[in-house]
């Protein structure tokens, strides 16, 4: 059966917009290439073509199949923003839990270390990271994402901690003499399991977006292609001045509209969790 | 040496912190250029007097700024009152 | 001890913890990480010396002597220390002899010419339009504006930069394709030069500024809704109703300060526009971490960034201090949390 949460979750409008704008995309990206079997980096047809029924996204200035860039650049990009919130999230959980949990010491010194890397700011340090990469494949870029957009998560889940930590279970919990550990995974994340998804949802979001960043001004994977890489080459080669529109307006609208549907994902959700927000 | 984490008051400022910011950063970077250029003997580069301008104008908004937020902190409807 | 005083210590503690953290990381980077990409770029120099050997020599020893290569690495740390602080940012491999300090002054005026006056722009704006839209709450208004303000606040600048040459340079030949001013040009305090600067100011101003101003109309219909909320609540329930605190609470743990927190970040903000320099190639610091990113010009790079950051970090904490001597909370040791 269905569990009652996905029921009330279906009748939100938003939700279901949002939901399937974004799901749309991930299908494109995940069996479009399939679907669509033509190799993005391979110069196979004219040049500066605009859409065609043969090239339905028409071809950049070397010649290769915008749509099968696209198509493979959704999966990239997807994957990247995936495995950098990924990232991003284990850190931000653990320190947020942890500190928020145990308090004293370790919060403080937890809290500091959050603070200073959150002072940083994290397009900068991403880029200064990967300007001394020399071979940035998907993981290591996702990984530099990743150390550097964590702290808003710290903070967020140990303020959740702080509020939840005051509650009778967790009371209960320390008289029947269960440790720190089972208490951390038994009584606390289940309880913040909608905020913690609702946090990768936004991180996942951002992620994608720092990649283009990252890609656009040279700094993306070195070889392969993403959405953020399509719009590099495009700037690259002047595909705005020679008026080449299906090259750089298709990646950059999939790329708004992921991180969009993702934010309106989140908080549809947001509304749905903390019902009083609804707007009465 | 306790290290406290000034959560409150981080949020009760709302989003103007951040422009702020920008422009206090702004006014640091338009001095240090201004500076440079000065010791530097540049004083005729079209960039000087093009920074000097915008010092001016960076100023003046950060002013009204400062002015504005004073206001609002003494007249609390925010979240913390 | 004087509570402000004490703010004021930890603050500027803070401060130099921050900066330290900073300037390791920057000094670790180029010599720890594997690959070690200086003597992948001395290596790079040797195959150009065949054009020029003198220059290349000449390069070659300046690089030795500033990143200290050989000496020990506390020694390297001292002089790199010493070195920043006295303004010597070092010199450029790509423009060389051309000093780095040099170069970063010539570009930053206009870097900042464009941020300043189009963040100040978008939040003014963008604090009216979020406004409007939350005291117009359920009609076509917000509902017609709240996803447009969505969209803006996640677009990236650059693509919208593009979008906006695109249309308006391209199509519509209104305004120039890119560049600060007409190539050739000298740049002077004229009417006729303001006035093409102008010309090529707009659309990279417009694009920082649309999209900027996404993120400050939520922001700020969020703090509008919410005090319109609390006033409501407030007003109508006066018999003490616990709804306003539950209000709080439940406003803090929601998600969308942390959203409106996101997209309105400095790291966004100024990240965007350096990248939008690039497509308009606006003679700015973006367009200077680009080139030199390009080049492989690690003094460059890092000449920039280390500018770029240590004064940020100084401006969070002057502003810091700021909000203290106006706050008289903080006057009284009130520390919250």
């Amino acid at each position: 059966m269905i569990p009652p949460i996905v029921m009330d979750l279906i009748k939100i409008k938003k939700l279901i917009i949002s939901l399937s704008i974004f799901l749309a995309i991930v299908l494109a990206g995940l069996i479009g290439p399939i679907v669509y079997p033509v190799n993005p980096v391979v110069m196979t047809g004219p040049i500066e073509q605009p859409p065609s029924s043969k090239y339905p996204l028409g071809t950049d200035r070397w010649g290769r199949d915008v749509l099968a860039q696209l198509l493979h650049g959704i999966r990239n990009s997807l994957s990247i923003g995936l495995t950098a919130a990924a990232i991003s999230l284990a850190i931000g959980v653990t320190i947020g839990v942890v500190s928020g949990f145990k308090g004293g010491i370790t919060e403080n010194s937890l809290m500091l270390l959050t603070d200073v890397v959150y002072a940083l700011p994290s397009i900068l340090l991403m880029m200064l990271i990967a300007a001394y990469l020399e071979e940035r494949n998907p993981f290591l870029v996702s990984i530099v994402i990743g150390v550097t957009s964590w702290p808003w998560v710290a903070r967020a889940v140990r303020s959740q901690i702080l509020s939840l930590k005051t509650r009778e279970f967790i009371d209960m919990s320390r008289m029947a003499g269960l440790g720190d550990l089972r208490i951390m995974f038994e009584d606390l994340l289940p309880n913040m399991a909608s905020y913690i998804f609702m946090a990768f949802v936004l991180l996942m979001s951002g992620a994608m977006i720092a990649e283009a960043g990252l890609s656009m001004i040279g700094l993306g994977v070195t070889r392969g292609i993403s959405l953020g890489i399509i719009l590099y080459w495009a700037q690259l080669l002047e595909a705005v001045r020679r008026a080449l529109w299906w090259w750089f307006i298709p990646p950059g609208v999939c790329l708004v509209a992921l991180a969009t549907s993702l934010l309106l994902l989140s908080t549809a959700l947001d509304e749905y969790f903390s019902p009083r927000l609804r707007g009465e | 040496m306790v290290y406290k984490y000034p959560a409150r008051l981080t949020r009760s400022y709302g989003i103007e912190k951040t422009v702020l910011v920008i422009l206090v950063w702004g006014l640091i970077l338009e001095a240090i250029t201004l500076l440079y250029f000065y010791t530097s003997a540049q004083t005729w580069r079209f960039e000087y007097q093009y920074t000097l301008l915008l010092f001016a104008m960076t100023l003046i908004a950060t002013m009204i700024l400062i002015a504005k937020i004073a206001k609002r902190i003494h007249r609390p409807i925010g979240i913390d009152s | 001890m004087n509570p402000f005083v004490k703010f004021l210590s930890r603050r500027a503690g803070f401060l130099v913890l921050t900066f330290i953290t900073f300037i390791f990381i920057i000094f670790l980077l180029p010599r720890a990480i594997p690959g070690n990409p200086l003597s992948t770029l001395l290596s790079q120099l040797f195959q150009r010396a065949q054009q020029n050997p003198e220059l290349i020599k000449a390069v070659y020893r300046q690089l030795m002597e500033e990143f200290g290569i050989g000496k020990p690495l506390h020694v390297q740390f001292f002089e790199f220390i010493s070195r920043t602080f006295t303004g010597d940012l070092g010199t450029s491999i790509s423009a060389y002899p051309r000093k780095v300090a040099d170069l970063v002054f010539s570009y930053l005026p206009w870097t900042l010419g464009l941020l300043i006056p189009a963040t100040l722009t978008s939040w003014i704006i963008g604090n009216l339009l979020g406004a409007l839209a939350a005291y117009k709450r359920k009609t076509i208004v917000d509902n017609a504006l709240l996803p447009v303000f969505l969209t803006l606040s996640q677009t990236p600048y650059y693509w919208l930069a593009m979008i906006l040459l695109f249309i308006f340079a391209v199509v519509f030949k209104v305004f120039p394709i890119g560049g600060a001013y007409t190539t050739g040009r000298i740049p002077a305090l004229t009417l006729e030069f303001a006035l093409d600067f102008l010309h090529h100011y707009t659309l990279p101003f417009l694009s920082i500024t649309l999209s900027a101003m996404g993120g400050w109309a939520i922001g700020m219909r969020v703090m509008a809704i919410y005090e319109l909320r609390a006033d409501y609540v407030s007003y109508a329930d006066s018999l003490g109703l616990p709804d306003s605190k539950i209000l709080r609470y439940v406003f803090r743990n929601s998600m969308l300060p942390q959203i409106t927190g996101l997209a309105l970040n400095f790291g966004s903000i100024l990240g965007g526009s350096l990248i939008t320099e690039v497509v308009f190639s606006y003679p700015g610091t973006g367009f200077l971490i680009f080139t030199s990113l390009s080049r492989l010009d690690y003094p460059m790079i890092q000449g920039t960034f280390v500018l770029l950051i240590s004064t940020l970090l100084l401006a969070n904490f002057i502003v810091d201090i700021a909000y203290a001597l106006i706050d008289p909370r903080i006057k009284t040791g009130y520390t919250g949390g």
